[in-house]
């Protein structure tokens, strides 16, 4: 099986859609103002008349591609191109400024490639064996799982603990519209004939992430850009077998942090790189080389965000439950053609599934080659105006809203979820949560529900569950460490 | 516009939308179940939303004023007129021509002032025509997606 999934992937298609998705990831990863999220959403709709491996390793590849780009504008320009790539910033400016910009790049792309690596083998391995446990989960425990991932994320995106919960809260109403799937009751249809089915996922996306962005971009106006892009002249990887030796212990503690991140929910390369930078830091026998421009740091940030994509596929493929927004979006992309993620997809599609582990390997070799040897067409692109790109992005939205479905509905449901999505954001209410809300949602309906008929109406029959009564223990704690802090920080800055 | 001011009123917006969508959750039956239907989330949801928003409003209220912020207000009004009118003229014009008028008007839109000129115009034209038609033939025939057609032409 294992065998047969890695062969399967050995074909031009797959190869072709690979390299595609590993250079719209770097593009949407190296400008800043998109992200991978966005490159996902919108490719979405292009894996339709794909196989369903050729679909999930171009989301893949993106994947990949779209977490390691962030760090060419971060070096090049000093702006992370994701929120994944803004310790490497710390390091990477400086070492550009000091004239070694070619070796912060090479040591970014090594060791983004480095991080990928270590992930692929802790999905390889963790993946399968956390599928055997969790094909004795029943509804008790799905529904503590998922509704502790909500906690987590509510409690660690932002730093209003209220305004993370009503972007929760929003997230699972409106996944609830439609014709229920437990009762067949209409749901908040208002009378329209469209709303039975609910909003579909990939509109709502594209209307949070890229619609809004558009209108964020309207109200702030766009000036003149009067970027600098250091200069650079690529020449090896840049660094020593010396400096490999002594940075080994930093490439293997951050890629361990990366993983572990990336499993628990919410928190991906966004948060792992700043968590491995801080480490790296505190752990290094001269701290006060960071942020002068040091290796150091840029291995820690690049090995660690990258890490978190195998960490964040491990509950996707496992358990059915996405950590982040993009494995959300991957998650979309696995329903559209008919899988379901889940401990028995290593039954019933294991080629399938160890075939979507050799793609995220070979996107990984693919994003090595790519980024190296196309680093001169990135950084020229990265100088194409926004005022032309974000336009071209919205035409884009609508083939993606349109496509999916043919419903101009879903087209109004993405402009809707920009307005939302944009005035929401304005006021620092976190996206994330929306989004695992609303994907998150009818998981948890659907298990409270029939875990309730389960144990006749007894809701502590949960606890009964020693893994439900882990994970529910685990949501409050984490729900009142949450308030407790943010209680704490107010009081701060009220003394203060 | 006052940040704080735009802060609580969209906290107030969400209040409100809860109170409505919380109403609208008592008339939804439980359906054909023996247990607890799907009238019980939605309840829930709603209802939680309605306690958190009034707590993120009231909280919202004691906390300081903040600084100004400069809100284009007029360009946000343009972009959103222009997407409403791209998205509901799309089945009548077709996806080609709505997306040529649409990125013209929004390239123009975005330009920064001091890049007006006749040269930046004739080059967005171009690519307001240019991208749109390259779009269709790309998604169309090599990704087999359907994109709305013009009934006129």
């Amino acid at each position: 099986m294992v065998l047969q999934g890695m062969l399967s992937i050995l074909t031009p298609s797959t190869f072709a859609v690979m390299f595609l998705g590993v250079v719209i990831g770097i593009i949407f990863g190296s400008i800043p103002g998109l992200t991978s999220t966005m490159g996902v959403a919108l490719c979405l709709p292009l894996t339709f008349g794909m196989t369903p491996l050729n679909g999930i390793a171009l989301l893949i590849a993106l994947y990949v591609g779209g977490t390691s780009g962030g760090l060419i504008s971060a070096i090049l320009l000093k702006i992370p191109g994701t929120p994944s790539s803004v310790a490497t910033t710390f390091d990477g400016g400086p070492m550009a400024d000091k004239g070694q910009a070619s070796k912060a790049l090479g040591v970014g792309i090594f060791y983004s490639f480095v991080g990928t690596i270590i992930s692929i083998a802790a999905l390889w391995f963790i993946a399968p064996f956390l599928a055997k446990i969790a094909l004795k989960f029943g509804p008790y425990e799905y529904f503590a799982i998922c509704l502790f991932a909500l906690t987590t994320i509510v409690g660690m995106v932002g730093d209003n603990i209220l305004k993370g919960l009503s972007s929760a809260l929003l997230g699972i109403t409106f996944s609830l519209a439609g014709i229920a799937s437990i009762g067949g009751a209409a749901r908040f249809t208002f009378g329209i004939d469209d709303m039975e089915n609910g909003f579909a996922l990939l509109p709502v996306l594209i209307g949070l992430f890229a619609v809004s962005e558009i209108l964020s971009i309207a109200t702030n106006g766009l000036k003149k850009e009067n970027n600098q892009i250091a200069n650079y002249k690529m020449k090896g990887f840049g660094f020593s077998l010396q400096e490999f030796k002594e940075q080994f212990g930093n490439m293997i503690r951050s890629a361990l942090l990366g993983v572990g991140i990336g499993i628990l929910p919410g928190i991906g390369g966004a948060t792992s790189n700043i968590v491995a930078y801080s480490v790296a830091k505190q752990q290094s026998k001269h701290p006060e080389k960071f942020g002068t421009g040091c290796i150091d740091g840029i291995i820690a940030t690049e090995t660690s965000n990258n890490a978190s994509i195998g960490g964040a596929l491990i509950p996707l493929l496992t358990l059915g439950i996405p950590g982040d927004t993009v494995t959300a979006m991957i998650l979309g992309g696995l329903t559209l053609h008919g899988i379901q993620p889940g401990p028995l997809l290593f039954k019933t599609s294991g080629v399938l599934v160890y075939g979507i582990f050799t793609a995220f390997l070979v996107s990984t070799f693919i994003m090595l080659i790519v980024e190296y040897g196309g680093l001169r067409v990135f950084v020229k692109i990265l100088s194409v105006p926004k005022y032309i790109l974000l336009p071209i992005i919205m035409t884009f939205c609508i083939v993606g809203t349109f496509g999916t479905n043919h419903r101009i509905f879903d087209v109004w449901t993405a402009l809707i979820f920009g307005v939302i999505g944009y005035f929401l954001s304005r006021n620092k209410f976190p996206q994330a949560p929306i989004i695992l809300g609303f994907v998150l949602g009818p998981i948890i309906e659907e298990n409270l529900l029939r875990g309730m008929q389960y144990s006749n109406n007894n809701f502590f029959t949960f606890f009964t569950s020693p893994i439900a009564a882990v994970f529910l223990i685990l949501t409050i704690v984490v729900f009142f460490y949450s308030l407790t802090k943010e209680i704490k920080k107010s009081k701060k800055s009220k003394i203060v | 516009m006052k940040k704080n001011f735009e802060s609580n009123l969209v906290n107030l917006m969400m209040l409100f939308i809860g109170i409505a969508l919380f109403i609208s959750a008592q008339s939804i039956k439980a359906g054909a179940t023996n247990s607890l239907g799907g009238d019980f989330v939605p309840k829930l949801s709603t209802g939680l939303w309605v306690v958190v928003t009034a707590l993120l409003f009231f909280t919202g209220l004691k906390s300081s004023a903040s600084e100004s912020e400069q809100m284009n207000m007029m360009g946000l009004l343009k972009t959103f007129v222009l997407l409403l009118v791209y998205i509901a003229l799309l089945k009548t014009l077709g996806f080609i021509v709505c997306s040529i008028l649409y990125l013209g008007v929004q390239m123009y839109l975005f330009l920064p002032k001091e890049l007006h000129s006749k040269k930046n115009y004739i080059l967005l034209g171009v690519i307001a025509v240019i991208v749109p038609i390259l779009t269709d033939i790309v998604f169309v025939n090599v990704f087999s997606l359907i994109l709305p057609v013009s009934r006129i032409f």
